[in-house]
C-alpha cells in the first residue's frame, strides 16, 4: 500500500482480533436476517470463529516476532500472545457452557455470542496494549459487553440489578482510570508504556503519584481487589451463570495482564506504589477468604474466592517491583510474570469448571446455586461430583492440581523477590481457603441428599465437553506443568 | 504586568456592586404583599399538578441510543473529509478504503437495528415481531427512591397562605 508500507504487517499482527470481529458481525446480522430460527448455528459459528482465531494466535506465538504495531500502540510480544491464547480458550469454554444453558432458559438471543467475542477482543487488546489509551479502549470494549451480558436475563430482577450495578460502578472506575492516565501523561508527557519506563524515574512529582494511585483504583476495580470489590458478589450472583463463568475468567485475565504491563513499566518508581500494592494484596487475601467462609450460595462463594485469587495475583505484582533490584530481583520479576500467567490459566480453567458444574446441574430445570443444593451429589451423580471435587481441590491449591502449581510459582517468586511477609500471608490464607472449598466437598460426599432422586440431568453436549476439558486441563497441567510452562515461559 | 488587568478588576468590582445593590435594594425598598400565587413554585407556565417522575415509553431512550451510531459517524467523517481533501494523491485511495471500512462497521450496527425492527415505532403491527416473554409485564413491587413522597403532592407555599379557598387553590393542594 503506497504511503503506508507497514499497514499490512500491522493488520497481520492483530489477525486473531480481526477474525473475532468479522465473526461477531456475521453472527449479529445472520441471526436477524439469514437463519432467524436456527439458533444452534450461533454457538457453532462462534466456536468456529474462536477456533480459527486461536489457531492463528498459536501460530503467531510459535513464530514470535515481538513487533510493535500501529505506531507502537500495540505491543505484540509474548505476554500479548499468551494472554490472547488464554482469553480465546476462556471464550471457547464459555461458549460451550452457554449453549444449552441459554436454550433452557429462553435467553437464546442472537446477541449473546457476538457480545462475548467482542469482549474477548477487547480483553486481548488490553493484554496487548503498549499505550495507556489503547488499554483504556480495550477495557471499555470488554466492560460494555459484560454490562449487557450481565443483564441478559431481562425478566429476572436480580440480573437487571447485577447489570445496572456493574455498569454504574464500572463507569465510575473507568473515570478513575482515565483520570489516572491523564495525570501520568501530565507528569511524563507520554502515554506509551515503553516510553513511560524510561521517563518515570526523572518525573517523580506529586502528579505522577496521584496518577499511579488512580490507575491502581481503576485497574483494581476490574480485578476485584478489596476495597474495590463491592460489586463482585452481587454481579456474580445475579448474572446468568454462563455469563458469570465467562466474566470471572476473562475479566480477571485482562485486568491482571494489563496490571502486569503497567507496573512492569512503572518498576523504576516502585517505591511509590509498592506499599499500596502490598497493603491491597494483604487486605484482599485476608478478607476475600474470610468473607467466602460465610457464604451459603455457591456463586457468591466463588465470587469471594475470585477476590481471594486476585489477592494472590497481587503478590506477583508486588514482586514485580523488585525487577530492577539486582540479578536476584530480576529473576524474581521473571518468575512473577510467568507465574502469574500460569496462575491465570489455572484460574480460568478451574473457575469455568466449577461454574460449568453448576450449569450442567442446572439443566435439570432448577438453578443449582445454594451449597444446600449440592448435598449428597455423589450419590446420584458421582461423575459430576468428582469433577466438582477436583475443581475445589484445585481452587484450594492442593496438589496434584493446576491450582497448586500456579500458587507455588507465585509463592516461590515472592520468596525469591524478598516479599517474605506477603508469602507468609499467602500461605496462611490458603489454609483458610481450604475450609470453604472442602466444605463443598464435604456437603457433596458425606451428607445425605435431601430429595430422594432428582430428575436426571438432561445431557448437554456443550456443558459436558467444557467441564471435561477444564477438568482434563486442571489435572494434566497439575501433574505435568512443563507442558504449559513452555507457553508461559515465553514471557521473560 | 498585572497593571494591564486593572480595568478588568474595576469592571468586576462595579459589576458586583451593581448586582448586589440591585438585589439588596429591592429587598429593602420593595413593597411586600405576598399572595398564594406569588409564593407557589412557578408563577407562570403550567400549574404543577404532580411529580415529574412519570413513566414514559422506553422507546425514547432507544431512539436516543440509536442516535449514537449516526452521531459518531458524523463526528469522524468531518475531520476525515477535511484531511482527505488535503492529502497526497498516493495515500488518497488508502484513506478512502480506511473510511469505507469504518463506515462499513457502522453499517453493521445500522442494519442490525433496522432489521431488528428498532425503528418501527409501533412494533405490535409487525407480523414477525418477537413476542416478548410474559414475565416482563407481570406486576412487580414498585421501585421506590428514598426521596419520594407518599404519592400526594402538596404545595407547601400555597397551603400555608391563609385566605379563602378558591377552586384553584384546592386543586393545587389536594391533587
Amino acid at each position: 500500500m503506497p504511503g503506508s508500507p507497514t499497514i499490512w504487517d500491522d493488520l497481520t499482527l492483530i489477525l486473531p482480533l480481526i477474525v473475532l470481529w468479522i465473526t461477531s458481525f456475521v453472527l449479529l446480522l445472520g441471526d436477524v436476517v439469514v437463519w432467524k430460527k436456527n439458533r444452534d448455528l450461533n454457538p457453532i459459528l462462534a466456536i468456529v470463529g474462536t477456533l480459527i482465531a486461536l489457531g492463528i494466535a498459536v501460530y503467531q506465538t510459535i513464530s514470535l516476532t515481538g513487533d510493535k504495531a500501529f505506531a507502537r500502540s500495540l505491543n505484540m510480544d509474548a505476554l500479548a500472545q499468551v494472554s490472547m491464547i488464554a482469553l480465546l480458550v476462556t471464550g471457547l469454554l464459555a461458549i460451550l457452557l452457554a449453549w444449552t444453558y441459554l436454550k433452557n432458559r429462553g435467553l437464546e438471543r442472537g446477541e449473546y455470542y457476538p457480545l462475548m467475542l467482542l469482549s474477548v477482543s477487547g480483553a486481548a487488546l488490553m493484554g496487548a496494549a503498549n499505550d495507556l489509551i489503547v488499554l483504556f479502549i480495550g477495557l471499555e470494549i470488554l466492560s460494555f459487553a459484560l454490562y449487557v451480558m450481565a443483564g441478559f436475563s431481562r425478566s429476572d430482577i436480580r440480573s437487571e440489578e447485577a447489570s445496572i450495578k456493574y455498569f454504574l460502578l464500572g463507569a465510575f472506575a473507568s473515570a478513575f482510570l482515565l483520570y489516572g492516565i491523564a495525570l501520568v501523561y501530565g507528569a511524563t508527557q507520554t502515554t506509551q508504556l515503553s516510553e513511560l519506563a524510561s521517563r518515570v524515574h526523572s518525573a517523580q512529582t506529586p502528579m505522577l503519584v496521584a496518577g499511579i494511585g488512580l490507575l491502581i483504583v481503576g485497574l483494581g476495580f476490574k480485578a476485584a481487589v478489596i476495597p474495590f470489590h463491592q460489586w463482585t458478589p452481587d454481579v456474580y450472583e445475579g448474572a446468568p451463570t454462563s455469563v458469570t463463568a465467562y466474566m470471572a475468567g476473562a475479566a480477571k485475565i485482562a485486568a491482571f495482564v494489563a496490571m502486569l504491563r503497567v507496573f512492569d513499566s512503572l518498576a523504576p518508581v516502585s517505591s511509590v506504589w509498592l506499599g499500596a500494592i502490598q497493603a491491597l494484596a494483604v487486605l484482599t487475601m485476608v478478607f476475600g477468604n474470610l468473607l467466602a467462609i460465610a457464604q451459603t450460595n455457591v456463586k457468591r462463594m466463588l465470587a469471594y474466592s475470585s477476590i481471594a485469587h486476585a489477592g494472590y495475583l497481587m503478590v506477583a505484582i508486588a514482586t514485580l517491583a523488585h525487577r530492577l533490584d539486582g540479578p536476584r530481583g530480576a529473576q524474581a520479576g521473571e518468575l512473577a510474570m510467568t507465574g502469574s500467567l500460569f496462575y491465570l490459566f489455572a484460574y480460568t480453567f478451574m473457575t469455568l469448571g466449577a461454574f460449568g458444574v453448576l450449569i450442567y446441574l442446572s439443566n435439570r430445570g432448577k438453578d443449582y446455586q445454594q451449597i444446600e443444593d449440592l448435598r449428597g451429589l455423589v450419590r446420584h451423580d458421582p461423575r459430576t461430583a468428582y469433577a466438582m471435587l477436583f475443581f475445589m481441590l484445585s481452587l484450594g491449591g492442593i496438589p496434584p492440581t493446576m491450582g497448586f502449581m500456579g500458587k507455588w510459582q507465585i509463592f516461590y517468586a515472592a520468596l525469591s523477590g524478598g516479599e517474605i511477609m506477603l508469602a507468609i500471608v499467602m500461605a496462611l490464607t490458603s489454609v483458610m481457603a481450604a475450609f470453604y472449598y472442602l466444605k463443598i466437598v464435604y456437603v457433596m460426599c458425606f451428607e445425605e441428599p435431601r430429595e430422594a432422586a432428582p430428575a436426571p440431568a438432561q445431557f448437554s453436549f456443550g456443558a459436558s465437553l467444557s467441564v471435561l476439558l477444564s477438568a482434563a486441563a486442571t489435572i494434566l497441567f497439575g501433574i505435568m506443568p512443563g507442558l504449559l510452562y513452555t507457553l508461559t515461559g515465553l514471557v521473560r | 504586568m498585572l497593571n494591564d488587568y486593572l480595568p478588568v478588576l474595576v469592571m468586576m468590582a462595579v459589576a458586583t456592586v451593581i448586582a448586589v445593590g440591585m438585589v439588596v435594594g429591592s429587598y429593602l425598598l420593595g413593597p411586600k404583599k405576598p399572595s398564594r400565587f406569588k409564593q407557589s413554585s412557578y408563577e407562570c407556565g403550567m400549574t404543577p399538578v404532580g411529580t415529574a417522575r412519570e413513566r414514559f415509553p422506553i422507546k425514547f431512550y432507544l431512539i436516543a441510543m440509536l442516535f449514537i451510531i449516526f452521531d459518531i459517524e458524523t463526528i469522524f467523517l468531518y475531520p476525515w473529509a477535511v484531511t482527505f481533501a488535503g492529502s497526497e494523491r498516493a495515500v488518497k485511495l488508502f484513506n478512502l478504503a480506511e473510511m469505507a471500512i469504518f463506515v462499513g462497521i457502522l453499517f453493521v450496527g445500522y442494519f442490525y437495528i433496522l432489521w431488528k425492527g428498532a425503528f418501527d415505532w409501533d412494533e405490535g403491527q409487525r407480523e414477525d415481531a418477537e413476542q416478548p416473554s410474559r414475565k416482563i409485564f407481570e406486576p412487580r413491587a414498585p421501585i421506590r427512591f428514598g426521596n419520594e413522597s407518599s404519592g400526594e403532592v402538596r404545595l407547601k407555599a400555597a397551603a400555608d397562605v391563609s385566605s379563602s379557598p378558591t377552586e384553584e387553590s384546592s386543586r393545587l393542594t389536594h391533587v
